[in-house]
């Protein structure tokens, strides 16, 4: 009966759970006019789920009700003290905000100050390889076997099968990428607060 | 292990000092490379030190005779043994004419933002100065191109970082224009016929402008880089070359 235990309180006030719950002669008491019913409360819609299955099945709770499984739980109530040194001891736990950010004066981004922008430095890098391989310093590896006839590279080359995994590895989505950072505004930047002892 | 150049971590000296050979040949071979901070830091002075010895070596033995090879500079065996036939020239051949009065100065660090792997290393970046591939000199050529394309003129920093760029290096100023137009190319998508920006996403960020446009040629000019805390006055210009007289206790 403990079903009746846990779901007794909420349950009444359901009009369509009473028929379940063995009746109590009804008690009512009329004091003039004055007493307006309560409002009708709205009803959780997995109650009326329940209900349902409840009068499908003879009666009988569903599985995950009453099974005799626990589901993981705290094993007892954090203290008060746990509770607040767990949170609030180390002072540094939180992220900080930064202070030093700047407009980049080559791309309008925000930048850190003293640091190099990364998007104008991934910009100019790249820039840099190019202009590298045009003065000759950097040498692409030529393919010996460029001009080869493409049925001659089908069957000399017939590829092997890759499986999903490894095309997803091929994607290289593992590799963290940079976001690109935004522009700068002025009145988005956090001010600094004033320290109490200047 | 983590990083073997920090001083609770050096149990072998050989490897610190194999670390600094690495990073200084590969400075000079790629004119810049990027490396995590501490090592940057402690590679530099190493750097600083090879060239002026090896440079002022070069410059004393073209005295003696006209073509300086690789195995008349002793210096040259700081590095590891397989470098100093590449490095060697290079340096011969190119650094020295590169640096005809440069005594010191000839690296130059520049901090980047923490790598995005797991450890979140604080990277730099440590180039040759004075080089076609300084990040620097792309970098403030892109600035002046940036703010050209915006109708501003330089601020007082831009104009430092020119000067600066331009002023030691063989043609300097002129190559500095061509950048600038290169950039303005590459970077803004500038079409030179038509003297407009052809990309919508990067006229709309050309119209993000600096905060304060009086420093850019308004009143503001020249106030950036004074003092605010004391009057200082700018030093006068010198009249004269002084001429120092050579030391008696270097052998000449």
């Amino acid at each position: 009966m403990s079903l009746a235990f846990r779901f007794g309180a909420i349950a009444i006030a359901h009009e369509s759970l009473l028929n379940i719950i063995p009746r109590l002669p009804a008690i009512s008491i009329r004091i003039g006019e004055t007493v307006s019913e309560a409002p009708a409360s709205e009803i959780d819609p997995r109650l009326e789920e329940l209900a349902e299955h409840l009068h499908n099945n003879d009666g009988e709770p569903p599985f995950m009700i009453d099974n005799g499984i626990l589901r993981a739980v705290p094993k007892k109530k954090m203290s008060y003290r746990r509770h607040r040194t767990k949170l609030y001891a180390p002072g540094n736990k939180q992220v900080q905000p930064l202070h030093n950010i700047v407009r980049c004066s080559a791309c309008g981004r925000v930048k850190r100050s003293h640091f190099m922008c990364m998007y104008c430095f991934a910009e100019i890098r790249t820039f840099l390889k190019g202009l590298k391989r045009e003065n000759g310093i950097i040498k692409d590896a030529v393919d010996p076997q460029a001009d080869i006839d493409p049925t001659d590279a089908r069957i000399l080359y017939p590829g092997k099968n890759i499986s999903a995994h490894e095309h997803q590895l091929k994607k290289k989505d593992y590799v963290p990428k940079r976001e690109e950072p935004l522009m700068f505004d002025k009145e988005k930047l956090m001010r600094e607060k004033k320290k109490w002892y200047n | 292990m983590g990083n073997p150049l920090q001083h609770h971590f050096v149990k072998s000296v050989k490897l610190a000092s194999s670390i600094n050979k690495n990073l200084c040949a590969n400075v000079i071979r790629h004119e810049y490379i990027v490396t995590t901070l501490p090592k940057a830091k402690a590679a530099q002075p190493i750097i600083e030190s090879f060239l002026t010895k090896s440079l002022n070596q070069i410059k004393q033995s073209k005295q003696s005779k006209e073509a300086v090879e690789v195995e008349d500079i002793k210096e040259f065996k700081f590095l590891h043994t397989p470098d100093v036939e590449e490095i060697g020239s290079k340096i011969i051949n190119e650094l020295s004419s590169r640096y005809p009065t440069r005594k010191n100065g000839f690296t130059r660090l520049i901090r980047l933002e923490r790598r995005l792997g797991d450890d979140k290393a604080p990277m730099a970046i440590l180039e040759l100065v004075d080089s076609e591939y300084e990040i620097k000199f792309w970098y403030t050529a892109k600035t002046v191109a940036r703010l050209e394309l915006q109708g501003l003129e330089l601020d007082d920093i831009t104009r430092v970082n020119v000067d600066t760029i331009t002023s030691n290096r063989v043609e300097g100023e002129t190559k500095f224009r061509e950048a600038v137009e290169l950039c303005k190319k590459e970077f803004f998508k500038y079409d030179q016929e038509t003297g407009e920006v052809t990309d919508e996403e990067i006229k709309a960020n050309l119209k993000n402008l600096p905060t304060n446009l009086e420093y850019y040629g308004g009143e503001l000019t020249n106030t950036l880089l004074a003092s605010k805390q004391y009057n200082t006055k700018e030093r006068p210009a010198k009249e004269t070359k002084v001429e120092i007289p050579p030391s008696p206790f270097l052998n000449q």
